[in-house]
């Protein structure tokens, strides 16, 4: 299966640190939430065309449960959480309580990862918020299940000129108890949100 | 467009694959159209990404490679709603208006569609077999039919 291929891509350059910082507080705010050891796995920001936007994470074809917020404000963007039915299932449980044999999202389970969402998404909002000096609002998440690259397709419209060459888009992922998990924040954008991680880099470092 | 093998676009949401195919001289290929019409149609870079560029920007490419623009199959997949926020906004709509360009774009350049599968709020990935001008679309749902 295609990887997008990023034009620029680095763990942590000083210019982005803004996107390290709310990575390691969305897993803090993981980690209370679950009662596990969640870190920060990576955080990377690239820029891809915006044909290939529903190559980004991977399998494009791969069923995800995703959770949507639109980001309103002085910015437009999105962020998509996509986790893989397993981890819904796992995260569900573990904020609900569940004996780990959940096979289905039912009412509390779409609620409960809604609100992951909805504080994961916030994590990130918040440090560019803060940083930039600027009203980044999320809207009320939305969970769905669906292809991955149907999601991300549905994404991209709107969000930049087509007759511009890529949008720009900062994933995460994480670990819960030292190993990977299947969770990945996705914060698209146009080239407006990738001046935005730099602003707000450059005030934490300032 | 291409003269073997099968062309794939994955995980459409609310963009609409435009198949077009020439069995008899096996040529066939698809646009990925992403919104409805561009805003300066004659500025374009990328003409497959509109619906009312995109078609006539295919027929052309086919016609070049051989096909014969009288007897194209035309299907059509995608158009979806996956998304459904924002009440009677855009993103929720764009599917839908994504098709109806396409089908608009296809009259006017007098083709008319032999099968579809659009609407609806599930991505579709969709594949065409060159040779054959055979079109499936597969769903997240595990539904899988020919066009």
């Amino acid at each position: 299966m295609h990887i997008v291929p990023a034009s620029s891509s680095s763990p942590r350059p000083p210019e982005r640190a803004a996107l390290a910082v709310a990575a390691a507080n969305a897993a803090q705010a993981l980690s209370e939430m679950s009662g596990r050891v969640i870190g920060a796995r990576f955080t990377r920001l690239t820029h891809v065309p915006v044909a290939q936007l529903a190559l980004v994470g991977g399998d494009p074809e791969q069923q995800i449960v995703g959770v949507y917020l639109g980001v309103e404000g002085d910015n437009t963007s999105h962020v998509l959480l996509g986790l893989s039915e397993a981890t819904a299932f796992r995260l569900a449980d573990l904020l609900l309580g569940g004996a780990g044999a959940r096979n289905e999202l039912d009412a509390m389970a779409v609620s409960a990862l809604a609100e992951i969402g909805n504080v994961v998404g916030t994590c990130f909002l918040n440090v560019l918020a803060d940083g930039a000096r600027l009203t980044l609002a999320p809207t009320l998440p939305v969970v769905l299940r669906e292809m991955r690259g149907a999601i991300l397709d549905s994404l991209g419209f709107g969000l930049v000129d087509l007759e511009e060459a890529s949008l720009t888009v900062v994933e995460t992922s994480f670990t819960c108890d030292g190993e990977a998990i299947d969770v990945a924040v996705f914060l698209l954008g146009s080239s407006t949100l990738s001046e935005l991680v730099s602003l707000a880099s450059s005030r934490k470092r300032a | 467009m291409a003269r073997a093998g099968v062309i794939v676009a994955y995980s459409l949401g609310s963009c609409v694959a435009v198949c077009l195919s020439d069995p008899a001289n096996a040529v066939a290929g698809m646009a990925h159209v992403v919104l409805p019409s561009a805003a300066d149609a004659a500025g374009v870079r990328t003409p497959g990404r509109y619906a009312n560029t995109a078609i006539p920007a295919l027929v052309t490419a086919i016609r070049e490679a051989g096909g014969c623009s009288s007897q194209l199959q035309c299907r059509i997949a995608g158009g979806a709603s996956v998304l459904k926020i924002g009440g009677e906004g855009q993103m929720p709509q764009i599917g839908k208006r994504n098709v109806e360009a396409v089908k608009d774009a296809l009259e006017r350049a007098g083709l008319w569609i032999l099968a579809e599968s659009t609407g609806g709020s599930r991505g579709r990935t969709v594949r065409i077999d060159v040779a054959t001008g055979r079109v499936r679309v597969h769903t997240v749902a595990g539904d899988e039919e020919d066009l």
